[in-house]
């Protein structure tokens, strides 16, 4: 079982029984490795915990298949092999434990105008917050009033603030993990430049905050 | 969100948790941390395996792979898988070592 690259690929790519027993191999290992590999996620005493494991392994050794022409050979095959299984795994166990929560806020309700956003941090209910936390708290508001989309305040608050992870917030906004990381980080590169312009930088506001 | 909805969750929000306003410092830290370029999760993902294996080498892999570990350092998520992998290569060394 212990294969170099070379006789993974070759393996893989060939066919009949060559090929079924090199997939045999991999899902043996998967098998070994992914219950350690997903112990912070999944105890090994649950029920689900077997059949779980089955489809992540079905599902990776799809993928590597048809994938086996991206694998550049800059590590050992079977690292890069869990890399595709993990990702199978603890994205659908995010979307798992996330299934339930109500994220209302993701719902798009679209109705414009707008509110002072003065009114929100002065009648703040916290007496033991400074003057100087109070403005800076202010900032941010105005900040994520006037650079932001909608969907990247949306997918900011639920992301950043709620800490929903990437996969929940973007299957609830019909969207992938990738281009939600891409929204994201134009949304934080505007907000940051939008904060500079007002001479307000990030590192200075997070020194009050800090305080 | 619209600014309504936005504003209408904050103050709602706000009336639970009153530190709330001030949870506005996770942005503000995830803004101290924003680079104008950089990676996105797919491009983790494809480089992971090499880095994680480069780092167990005893590489300098922030130095050699920056932007991998600035991701890993914004992205919870790759954060995780990072560690996954990290149990994943344990164990193999355990197992089959
Ligand atoms: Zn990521």
């Amino acid at each position: 079982m212990d294969r170099e690259n070379a006789d993974w690929l070759a393996g893989l790519k060939s066919e009949g029984e060559q090929r079924e027993a090199a997939l045999r191999d991999l899902r043996e290992i998967l098998m070994r490795i992914l219950p350690r590999a997903l112990s912070r996620w999944m105890e090994p005493g649950d029920p689900h915990f077997a059949p779980f494991l089955e489809d992540v392994a079905q599902e990776t050794l799809l993928r590597v298949l048809d994938r086996l022409e991206t694998f550049e050979g800059r590590s050992k095959f079977t690292t890069w092999v869990y890399t595709i299984a993990i990702r199978i795994a603890l994205s659908e166990l995010r979307l798992r434990k996330w299934k339930e929560a109500s994220l209302e806020y993701l719902e798009s309700g679209m109705e414009p105008g707008s509110m002072p956003y003065k009114r929100f941090t002065d009648d703040q209910p916290n007496p033991e917050s400074s003057m100087a936390r109070r403005k800076a708290v202010q900032q941010v508001m105005k900040a994520i009033e006037e650079a932001l989309t909608p969907r990247q305040r949306t997918a900011m608050v639920a992301v950043i603030i709620e800490g929903v992870p990437l996969t929940v917030v973007a299957d609830r906004l019909d969207t992938n993990r990738n281009a939600l990381y891409k929204l994201m980080h134009d949304a934080r590169l505007k907000l940051k430049q939008h904060l500079e312009s007002e001479g307000h930088p990030p590192e200075e506001l997070l020194k009050i905050f800090k305080d | 969100m619209s600014i309504k909805n936005w504003f209408k969750w904050f103050r709602k929000k706000s009336e639970h948790t009153p530190e709330y306003p001030e949870r506005l410092d996770i942005i503000v830290q995830k803004l101290a941390q924003t680079h104008p370029h950089e990676i996105s999760c797919d491009d983790v993902h494809m480089a992971l395996a090499e880095f994680t294996e480069m780092q167990r080498q005893g590489e300098e892999v922030a130095h050699l792979m920056p932007l991998v570990q600035q991701h890993l350092e914004m992205c919870r998520e790759c954060y995780e898988e990072y560690e996954s992998l990290m149990l994943a290569l344990d164990a193999e060394a355990q197992l089959m070592g």
